[in-house]
């Protein structure tokens, strides 16, 4: 524990009872993981002032606040939070640092962990880890709805990517998920399980995959060709090949947010969510692979956003939201 | 009922069961282990009938006849009864279990017994094959150096199937490793374990060398010395060099085909797929043996692998290399 940091005793019960607020009793998340969270977890009194994460420092401890106010930054992005938010679970998914820094603008009253205690405890209890992973996912959604005009995608897709003009054998999808976003480390064992659990599809040009609000059920992970998205809101943008598609809505458990058409003929990995989550449950490091992926993508969309935020309005930078 | 029940329905049964504690349930409730959402119930179901809920998962442990994908959920539902007769039915089935993914489900669910753990001659078991992953770890890592020294000198073998298998041979060192600091570390309480194993993911020089004197300082001097060796942040030829050494282990990788061969009776089949994709990459033809008896082993996508490089090999007839028949293709699942 920070020696800056005067322990509290709340009591098991009470810790519980946080922990449960903060992953929303809506998630319905059983009482043993978070008891097992609770018992590696410290409650802490921090004064105003404080700092609990320093730039040049990766990042040792997440802090759960119950009372009181901490601020965060990475890098332009900043933002005070309040009771029932995490701080420092970003950046230590991702395991970056990238300049975070937090401290505590009240004395604030919260519970204190380990970074890799909560990562043993999320690796034990696959429902922590699975909430997690939707959390990540709503955020991301969230905050790409605010991002015009591409919702935070590059908008560039790869060209000269040839399509395969026969079905790909189990060794062939492994070497394109090597290729996929945020799966070029995976071991090839979990690589195979991905590829053995999706099913090969190919789409001409014109096909319409989905449409807003529609079921998320399935996510593709695009070996060739592309596909244009378009939200209500006027947000447009191209996806292609080695991006991940439809993949936030689907872990989110949330109706599309985006229209989904082909540009160019498309030949992809189709994977549906309960196979997926399956998957997961029993290979928890591509598990922490994906966490780890979505993790860094939403600080480096925050960065964006902040960014841009602030060449349009400097104030708006503030308004930013969610799990830091 | 519960036959090709959905989740849904499986969870309801699991709750009934768990409201009437009763031994006839057990089957049924270890069959509930293969579904996700009925799961956790299940295993509570089975904890509360109590010594015949452990009997009967003592007993489908074993059982390779089960599928895969239930029995790896068996040893962490053993290890929730925390008692001496857990843990010694998780040890027996770690030393005759062949699947290495049920293994490592085997030494995760060990991982909740620590408690256990710390009689002496358990520790002893466990460290017994700690030294037999050091082992692997090991030869491993000489295969994979000698294949990657190798296609250094010749660009030939560097094609993508090439650079798959050599990141597939640090797969397997690295698993290996951790295998075997997660059974070394079951002599430790799970407080120091969490300490250790977030100083060996770090860089922090002194905070890695501490933890792994600590990690190590209850094994046996081979076993420690091979162990801190591994972990060691020195370049891979010289860490090899001292693990072989401390295990009193010769090694032998032979030349890039034998490798290639070996490789080929893996247990792992996303391996043995690989490296058939490889020879077929070569076009060696001398391999055919091995071959063959991989691909007899191979099943839905890999047989797809075999079939192809068979064919590339000039052995079109499928039979001379033993496929098994094709299951639905990965076209079957095509939506377009």
């Amino acid at each position: 524990v920070n020696p800056a940091l005067e322990q509290v005793e709340i009591g098991p019960l009470d810790q519980i009872r946080s922990l449960r607020r903060l992953f929303g009793i809506q998630t319905g998340i059983s009482s043993a993981p978070l008891a097992a969270l609770a018992a590696h977890a410290i409650t802490v009194r921090i004064p105003a002032g404080t700092e609990l994460h320093s730039p040049e420092e990766p990042v040792r401890d997440v802090y759960l606040i119950i009372e009181g106010e901490i601020a965060a930054q990475y890098g332009s992005a900043y933002r005070a939070y309040g009771p029932q938010s995490a701080i420092g679970v970003l950046a230590s998914i991702a395991r970056v640092n990238n300049g975070f820094h937090s401290w505590a603008l009240r004395d604030t009253l919260a519970l204190s962990l380990r970074v890799e205690d909560m990562l043993e405890v999320y690796e034990d209890h696959f429902e922590l880890m699975y909430a997690a992973l939707r959390s990540l996912s709503r955020d991301g959604i969230e905050l790409r709805k605010q991002m015009k005009p591409h919702a935070g995608f590059s908008n560039v897709v790869p060209v000269g990517v040839v399509c395969p003009t026969r079905p790909l054998d189990l060794v062939e999808r492994i070497l394109a998920l090597r290729h996929t976003f945020g799966l070029g480390h995976s071991h090839v064992d979990e690589l195979a399980e991905l590829a053995r659990s999706s099913n090969e599809v190919r789409y001409p040009a014109g096909t319409s995959l989905w449409t807003v609000d529609a079921p998320a059920e399935t996510m593709l992970l695009v070996i060739c060709g592309s596909i244009r998205g378009s939200t209500r809101d006027g947000l447009s943008f191209q996806l292609g090949a080695g991006d991940i598609v439809g993949g936030l809505g689907m872990v989110a458990e949330l109706p599309r947010w985006f229209s989904a058409t082909v540009q160019e003929p498309v030949v992809a990995l189709s994977m549906e969510r309960e196979v997926l989550i399956d998957l997961l449950e029993d290979q928890p490091e591509l598990a922490f692979d994906f966490l780890q992926l979505m993790a860094t993508a939403l600080i480096a969309l925050r960065e964006q956003a902040a960014v841009e935020s602030m060449q349009t309005s400097p104030q708006a930078s503030a308004e930013l939201a969610g799990t830091v | 009922l519960l036959v090709d029940a959905p989740p849904a329905l499986q969870s309801d049964v699991a709750r009934v069961m768990l409201a009437i504690p009763d031994p006839s349930h057990a089957p049924y409730l270890i069959q509930m282990l293969g579904t996700r959402r009925a799961r956790p119930i299940a295993r509570d179901a089975l904890f509360a009938i109590g010594d015949e809920g452990l009997n009967a998962l003592a007993d489908a442990l074993p059982r390779s006849d089960l599928p895969r994908q239930l029995r790896a959920h068996i040893p962490r539902s053993i290890s929730r009864f925390d008692s001496v007769r857990a843990t010694d039915v998780l040890l027996d089935q770690l030393e005759h279990e062949a699947d290495g993914w049920v293994r490592f489900k085997i030494i995760r669910g060990l991982g909740q017994l620590r408690a256990q753990m710390r009689d002496p001659s358990r520790m002893r078991r466990a460290t017994a094959i700690a030294r037999q992953n050091l082992l692997r770890a090991v030869h491993f890592m000489a295969w994979r150096l000698a294949d990657q020294r190798d296609q250094a000198s010749d660009p030939h073998l560097a094609t993508p199937g090439g650079e798959l298998l050599v990141a597939a041979l640090l797969d397997k060192e690295s698993h290996a490793v951790d295998r075997a600091v997660r059974l070394v570390g079951l002599a430790s309480g799970p407080d120091i374990i969490h300490d250790i194993r977030r100083a060996l993911a770090g860089r922090d020089r002194r905070r890695r060398a501490d933890s792994i004197e600590v990690l190590v300082s209850e094994s046996p001097p081979d076993v420690a010395r091979a162990l801190a060796a591994l972990l060691d942040d020195a370049p891979d030829m010289v860490r090899m060099a001292r693990a072989a050494d401390a295990l009193h282990e010769s090694l032998a990788t032979g030349n890039y085909e034998a490798r290639l061969d070996a490789m080929l009776s893996d247990e792992s089949e996303a391996v043995r797929s690989v490296a058939a994709f490889h020879v077929g990459e070569l076009g060696l033809t001398s391999l055919a043996p091995s071959f063959s008896n991989a691909a007899a082993r191979s099943s839905d996508l890999s047989s797809e692998v075999f079939a192809r490089v068979a064919r590339l090999l000039g052995r079109a007839s499928l039979d001379n290399v033993g496929l098994q028949p094709l299951a639905a293709g990965p076209l079957g699942g095509q939506r377009s």
